[in-house]
């Protein structure tokens, strides 16, 4: 027969290994929280620039492009120009409310001007395979950051994508990427999107 | 060689510097040669051909000609049950412990078929068929030997079957393109003739030529192989591989062909000698009585037959590619699948052949999508989508810069930008079926856009996403909804059906 002394001290011993047990399980899930949340990439450099207003395409998960002014820091360099704006746009995809989400941590990793009428545009992998999978949906994607980056960038005639640096042969399962997109026809197809 | 994978994969500034050259020129001498070898591979072997190592039975029914993937267990080849029979009617399976049980109907017939995991019998109609291996169940699929189709099929459909196992290749319900074969003389031709127009592929090698029916189902009820013994045509021999007809000839010289009456005969000859410079004429100087001009003795080559009216049906991805996953229990692959057979059924029952470029869960490249599409000389193709954003439907056209070029079938033409010449006539093929959709009160966008394989398809082309008619995606597969958009897109595709066929 257990004493009562000794009974009360296992019950109390138990409820604080349970207790303990609780509470590094919760430890455990806002470390990993966290961990998902935090982004672990270096910081950019500071923009320098003039304070400009430059027109963004946004697109809209009801099928739309609407067109958005926003003042921004650019630079001179037409790349440094055309990246710093498809990264303000993709900031709207996966900021809080976006109309278009897209995964946490999506991003540009590197825009490369050609001659100055070829664009290469290099996404990161995160905003690929994070991307929701669909023709309206990728294209919306697609069609946005070309002409947000023709609007402030000109001369752009042609527009190439990669993912991480390499080839791809679709965004999310739908939307060609090995193509190099004809900016022209493009701009008609957003036209249609509006 | 359907393990041959090309990956090519270049860092950012490699990619620069090669495909816009900037001047760089990193890229290791190893990894070059490696490239090198890889493309020349992929170039050397055509699309049709890497399709073709996939062995499968070919079917050939009145309305519908398909493909169902073989698969080999235990030294037998198995195909599965539903891949069969979905294109013929309506199916629906059901599994209990090992029994598993497939309810087919069609046209009022309804059968359920009865079959045991592990067992060599299945149960049709109460009469049990014996098989020559176990039935197997995979993933809730049912699969038996290839050969108990010729039991099954007649059974089920109540037609007759005609199965050649070896060259897995069935006939259903029709008797086959006959082929007659016969060698003249002066010169020495070998004439082959069929009852209807037939479009094979071609291939000369040296003093061989080589005919490739994937088609039309040509039989032939001659010897398999016939020596001539004609000094130029030394001998012909039919045979079955992989659901295809194929005729080799064997000549002393080198070979052509020609096509006659309509692509029902194709003559094959020596290939004419050159035209001699014609003498100039003596000035005329009296008039000369017209002179009867006698026929030719050597077949005139005439403009071909249109092919017949086929509609390719593509349901996007497939097999462990399985698209956008809808919900957790539902992926793209499926519903594609589904809206396809639907639009199918529509399409036949308006008496128009259909070519299902995906008839079971199986994956495929867009190029041979592609390939397959172009093959089947399709009149139209369409490319089946889902999505769970926005609702109703979207149809899509390539995105490409228009071209000058009139559309044709007849030219070679850049694989990328295939679908150049025919953009004007898949818009208004869209439009058809958009309006069909709005007279059925089913939101509807047509636009172009950037999805492969429409830029590779010589022929009107266009791609159709279905998204939810409401909030509760589950919608998405429901019959009446699936059933009202087939009925669209078929009558859609009859309204327009003048036009296409002109464009032939």
């Amino acid at each position: 027969m257990i004493s009562r002394p000794m009974q009360i001290t296992i019950a109390l011993l138990v409820a604080a290994i349970l207790g303990m047990g609780f509470y590094a399980l919760k430890l455990k899930q806002k470390v990993e929280t966290l961990h998902a949340t935090s982004d672990n990439r270096p910081a950019a450099p500071p923009v320098t620039g003039d304070l400009q207003t430059v027109t963004l395409w946004v697109a809209h998960d009801d099928g739309t492009l609407h067109q958005q002014q926003m003042q921004l820091a650019m630079p001179n360099e037409p790349a440094a120009r055309a990246m710093r704006v498809l990264q303000a746009l993709v900031q709207i995809y996966t900021g809080k409310d976006s109309p278009h989400p897209l995964g946490a941590g999506s991003d540009i990793e590197d825009v490369y001007l050609v001659n100055g009428t070829t664009a290469v545009v290099d996404l990161n992998q995160t905003l690929a395979d994070t991307h929701p999978s669909g023709i309206m949906v990728e294209q919306l994607t697609i069609v946005s950051l070309i002409q947000t980056l023709t609007a402030n960038v000109p001369n752009v005639t042609r527009v190439k994508f990669l993912v991480g640096g390499k080839e791809r042969d679709t965004l999310a399962g739908h939307e060609d990427l090995k193509m190099t997109y004809d900016v022209s026809t493009v701009s008609q197809v957003a036209q249609e999107l509006q | 060689m359907s393990s041959i994978s090309v990956q090519i994969t270049f860092r950012c500034r490699d990619f620069v510097a090669r495909r816009f050259r900037i001047g760089r020129r990193r890229a290791s001498r190893t990894r070059l040669i490696a490239g090198t070898v890889a493309v020349l591979a992929f170039l050397l072997i055509p699309g049709h051909a890497r399709a073709a190592d996939q062995p499968h039975l070919a079917i050939f029914a009145q309305q519908i000609n398909y493909l169902v993937n073989v698969q080999l267990r235990d030294g037998s080849e198995y195909v599965g049950l539903l891949d069969v029979l979905d294109p013929l009617g309506q199916v629906a399976t059901h599994i209990n412990g090992k029994k598993w049980t497939l309810d087919f109907s069609s046209s009022g017939n309804r059968v359920e078929i009865v079959c045991q995991e592990g067992k060599r019998k299945c149960s049709i109609r109460g009469a049990d068929v014996e098989m020559a291996a176990k039935f197997v169940v995979s993933e809730g699929h049912g699969y038996v030997p290839v050969s108990a189709l010729a039991e099954i099929l007649p059974r089920v459909t109540n037609l007759i079957a005609n199965l050649n196992v070896h060259g897995r290749r069935l006939l259903l319900g029709i008797s086959g393109v006959h082929l007659s074969s016969d060698v003249l003389k002066n010169p020495s031709r070998l004439v082959l003739t069929f009852p209807s127009p037939v479009k094979p592929a071609v291939t000369n090698e040296g003093n061989t030529l080589l005919l490739t029916f994937t088609r039309e189902p040509v039989t032939t009820t001659g010897p398999e192989t016939t020596n001539f013994g004609d000094p130029l045509i030394t001998s012909g021999r039919f045979m079955v591989v992989n659901g295809a007809a194929l005729y080799l000839v064997t000549a002393t010289a080198p070979v052509v062909t020609m096509f006659s009456e309509g692509n029902r005969v194709i003559t094959i000859s020596a290939p004419p000698a050159a035209v001699p410079a014609t003498p100039a004429q003596p000035p005329v100087t009296a008039p000369v009585q017209a002179q009867p001009v006698p026929a030719p003795t050597q077949p005139v080559p005439q403009k071909p037959a249109a092919p017949a009216f086929i509609v390719a049906i593509d349901a996007a991805h497939g097999g462990t590619e399985t698209g956008a996953l809808l919900s957790p229990t539902l992926a793209e692959k499926d519903v594609t699948l589904a809206l396809a057979r639907r639009i199918a059924r529509e399409l036949q029952s308006k008496g128009i052949s259909v070519y299902m470029v995906r008839a079971g869960d199986t994956q495929m490249t867009l190029d041979q999508r592609a390939s397959a599409a172009n093959t089947a000389h399709a009149a139209l193709y369409i490319a089946i989508h889902a999505a769970a954003q926005g609702h109703g439907v979207r149809l899509y056209t390539a995105m490409l810069p228009p071209s000058m070029a009139v559309p044709t079938h007849h030219a070679f033409v850049p694989w990328e930008t295939a679908q150049s010449a025919w953009l004007d006539l898949s818009a208004t093929a869209a439009g058809s079926i958009a309006d069909e959709c709005n007279r059925r009160n089913i939101p509807v966008r047509a636009m172009p856009a950037a999805v492969r394989p429409l830029n590779n398809i010589e022929g009107p082309a266009i791609a159709l996403e279905v998204a939810p008619p409401s909030d509760t995606l589950e919608d998405i597969n429901s019959a009446t909804y699936q059933q009202s958009i087939a009925s669209a897109v078929a009558a859609g595709i009859t309204a327009i059906r003048p036009k296409l066929e002109a464009a032939r």
